[in-house]
């Protein structure tokens, strides 16, 4: 969703975070629309930053192992300040990596058991970036 | 009040220094320029200064000068963009962003070219803050001399830059558009904004005042926007700002065979080095621009030195005696017209201020 959105519509981030948030579930969605909030209302003077602050709040309802805040983190701290197409590499690279780790979890969660208390929310992510 | 709207994209502690700012030197400021790593420096009435971190001013880099650091700068450059560099990477390919309020921001960095094109702008490392000023009426005081038999003539404004030809130009544009009782009908005025520095369109709004009946080609080349123009809106007038290129100079030629009225800007010191310029000699050998008004900052910026006719013979030179103009003769006045600062110091031809002449033109409506 953020991908056509930047790509194809060129919406300003905020509004493409809004966007992306109404296709999206908790606690991703509300991931989405705070940092949407924060950037506008300039309480964060970073997309990275917004996006930490917003993490933290949902903290308890989400999952995410550090290897994924690392990857959603590192895809924040490119998002809007390059073109369209470096853009598109940056979510496209962040959506391989998160499938990888998707899948890394999927073959501990055989071992273990404890596949839904973490495939929920990353699903959620992914669905979030491919929705197209 | 304008001056927080065009410090309000920058950091906290630039922005703090700036709002500490007295008032006069608002009305003096042209210019901020951001340089990652760098102090930041302001242009005022055309002179460049350094800021100290309390706010002073200094022609000398102060030990405690204000520096942009990176940090600052890449907070200012997100806002600026609204985290979205990629929405606005057509303008920043040409090198500016339109801010709203008709401000603009230049930019610098490391040009990514592919085919011999600059493809986009990246490492961007300087920013200029220019402050686009409307002034409302300035160009009111100079419409009768650029009439003859009632009809406005195809005008050129020219000078060095940052002499005030947009701002001049603008509310040329909004006067001709509007009309001004008892001097001019409103005209269908359509403007090609190249650099989106006439209107500042925003979302395809322009932020300043162009009058009820201009219609705006937004950042669209001029000699390809003249013929969409002429091909699409019908205009009676037609402006456009930095006439400067071959293809420009026959747009405007065809603008002007089609019966349609010019009134264009161009940089240039003075009418010699006007036609110097091989590219703008059609123009002078059909004679197609019957005024030229000569514009300088003896005064301040603004000061219309000269209006010439379309053999360059001074209609009015600023500090002589004037010659009759559209028929009629204006007096010996001495000629000082300048209106940098808050712009009183222009004498009308009408005897009318120009605060009072804008006043009229906006009750007409």
């Amino acid at each position: 969703m953020l991908e056509t959105e930047i790509s194809y519509a060129l919406s300003p981030l905020t509004s493409a975070m809004q966007t992306a948030a109404c296709h999206a579930q908790r606690p991703v969605a509300n991931v989405l629309q705070e940092s949407a909030i924060r950037l506008q209302e300039r309480q964060a003077v970073s997309v990275a930053q917004a996006w930490e602050v917003g993490m933290e709040a949902e903290r308890d309802r989400s999952a995410l192992l550090p290897n994924d805040r690392a990857i959603l983190l590192s895809l924040c701290a490119a998002l809007g300040r390059s073109d369209r197409s470096e853009q598109q590499k940056h979510l496209r690279l962040a959506m391989e990596r998160l499938a990888q780790a998707e899948e890394a979890a999927r073959r501990a969660a055989e071992k273990n058991g404890r596949l839904w208390s973490y495939l929920g929310p990353l699903t959620g992510i992914l669905v979030a970036l491919i929705l197209i | 009040m304008p001056v927080p709207e065009l410090i309000s994209c920058l950091a906290e502690p630039l922005r703090a220094v700036l709002a500490g700012l007295d008032e006069r030197t608002w009305q003096q400021l042209e210019e901020v320029r951001l340089r990652k790593g760098r102090p930041l420096m302001v242009t005022l009435s055309g002179f460049s200064f350094f800021l100290t971190r309390t706010g002073k001013i200094c022609p000398e880099l102060p030990g405690d000068a204000l520096i942009v650091t990176e940090r600052a700068f890449a907070e200012t450059l997100a806002v600026m963009t609204k985290h979205s560099l990629y929405a606005v990477e057509e303008q920043v390919r040409s090198g500016f962003l339109t801010l709203s309020g008709g401000h603009r921001a230049g930019l610098v960095g490391r040009a990514v070219v592919e085919n011999g094109q600059v493809r986009s702008l990246q490492q961007i490392g300087g920013i200029n803050l220019r402050f686009g000023r409307a002034v409302p009426g300035i160009a009111v005081p100079l419409l009768p001399y650029l009439l003859a038999t009632g009809r406005l003539q195809n005008t050129l404004l020219l000078s060095a830059p940052g002499a005030g030809k947009t701002t001049l130009l603008r509310d040329l544009v909004r006067c001709v558009s509007t009309g001004v009782p008892g001097l001019l009908v409103g005209l269908r005025v359509g403007v090609v904004d190249e650099r989106s520095e006439i209107a500042g369109c925003q979302a395809g709004v322009p932020q300043h005042d162009l009058g009820p009946q201009t219609d705006v080609l937004d950042s669209c080349p001029k000699a390809e926007g003249i013929m969409m123009l002429l091909r699409a809106m019908s205009p009676q007038v037609v402006a456009c700002d930095e006439v400067g290129s071959h293809a420009d100079v026959q747009a405007l030629l065809e603008a002007l065979h089609a019966g349609v009225i010019v009134l264009a800007t161009v940089h240039a010191g003075t009418a010699a080095q006007l036609q110097a310029r091989p590219v703008l000699r059609p123009l002078f050998e059909e004679k197609v621009f019957q005024r030229l008004v000569l514009l300088g900052r003896s005064q301040g910026v603004g000061t219309i030195e000269a209006i010439y006719d379309d053999n360059l013979r001074p209609l009015l030179k600023r500090g002589t005696k004037d010659v009759e103009v559209g028929g009629g003769s204006v007096g010996d006045r001495r000629m000082q017209w300048h209106w940098t600062g808050c712009g009183g110091g222009i004498p009308a031809p009408t005897g009318r201020a120009p605060v009072v002449a804008y006043r009229l033109a906006g009750a007409g409506n």
